[in-house]
């Protein structure tokens, strides 16, 4: 079994790549802790 | 001396920090996460409790919440700061401590008075201890597994950063026993178990003098002072 965590984050505006690339960032260094997570993916839902 | 305890949104130990700092003679300082303000402390404690719920992970919102920057700021200035349970996890969230604490291995939050051997006696917390001195102080937590990847470790090992061991049945699936760490420069020292419950006859660990006399705990506190008072 596998557990873990989905953040529906909303922007403003058009999702580019800058946007993608921010969220990105967030991902990586504040919604999870790379010691003990793993981001799988950064996606436009 | 005076020394800050912090206290966040969901802070349960902030009074009993400050109670501890009283019992072993310095001046308390009630410091508020929203500040950024230290107010002139010499030390500063980090309480346990679950701040900000605990909501992203344990410690996460915490370490980066306004008051923070000042204290990685002071910590890296070489203040000694000590963070007890969900304040070990704020520190190790702040990246002033390595690795990471997950959810105990069995499951369950577990409350007891725990063993511990102190593994390193020459920190600003620690250096009133013998080293390789046992000691019991009281463990209540859900999320104390210490993690960290095989070269971590090694290297926790290998320069003497594991300050604190548990000794008996390891109560929460920590690797190496690990009770707590301290950095290179030994001003940041970080422990699950809760020295400030553990500083005045009658509400301490039972020992086999007598119930509750345990005051192990008190020992970090007035390591500080003495610290403080050798650098003046």
């Amino acid at each position: 079994m596998r557990i873990g965590k989905r953040f529906e984050l909303t922007v403003e505006g058009e999702v580019t790549d800058a946007v993608l690339a921010q969220a990105q960032k967030l991902a990586d260094e504040m919604l999870s802790n790379s010691v003990i997570e793993d981001v799988v993916k950064v996606t436009v839902a | 001396m005076r020394i800050g305890v912090v206290t966040f949104p969901g802070s349960l130990d902030d009074r009993d920090a400050q109670r501890a700092v009283r019992i072993a003679g310095a001046e308390p300082v009630a410091l508020w996460h929203g500040d950024h303000d230290l107010q002139g402390v010499d030390a500063i404690v980090l309480p346990g409790g679950f701040s900000y719920g605990d909501y992203l992970r344990c410690g996460a919102i915490a370490a980066r919440s306004p008051i923070m920057s000042e204290v990685v700021d002071a910590a890296n200035a070489g203040m000694p700061v000590l963070g007890i349970c969900n304040g070990f996890q704020v520190l190790v969230e702040a990246h002033l401590l390595p690795g990471g604490l997950i959810r105990n291995d069995h499951g369950d939050f577990i409350c007891r008075d725990q063993g511990l051997r102190v593994e390193n006696a020459s920190t600003a917390w620690t250096s009133g201890f013998e080293q390789g001195q046992e000691i019991t102080i009281p463990l209540k937590n859900g999320e104390g597994g210490f993690i960290a990847d095989a070269e971590t470790l090694d290297r926790l090992e290998g320069e003497g950063l594991v300050a604190f061991r548990y000794t008996g049945l390891n109560p929460n699936g920590s690797l190496n026993d690990i009770a707590g760490l301290t950095n290179e420069r030994g001003n940041v020292v970080g422990l699950m178990p809760h020295p400030e419950h553990a500083v005045e006859p009658g509400f301490g660990p039972d020992t086999p003098a007598a119930m509750r006399s345990g005051v192990d705990g008190l020992t970090f506190f007035t390591s500080v002072l003495q610290h403080a008072l050798a650098r003046a």
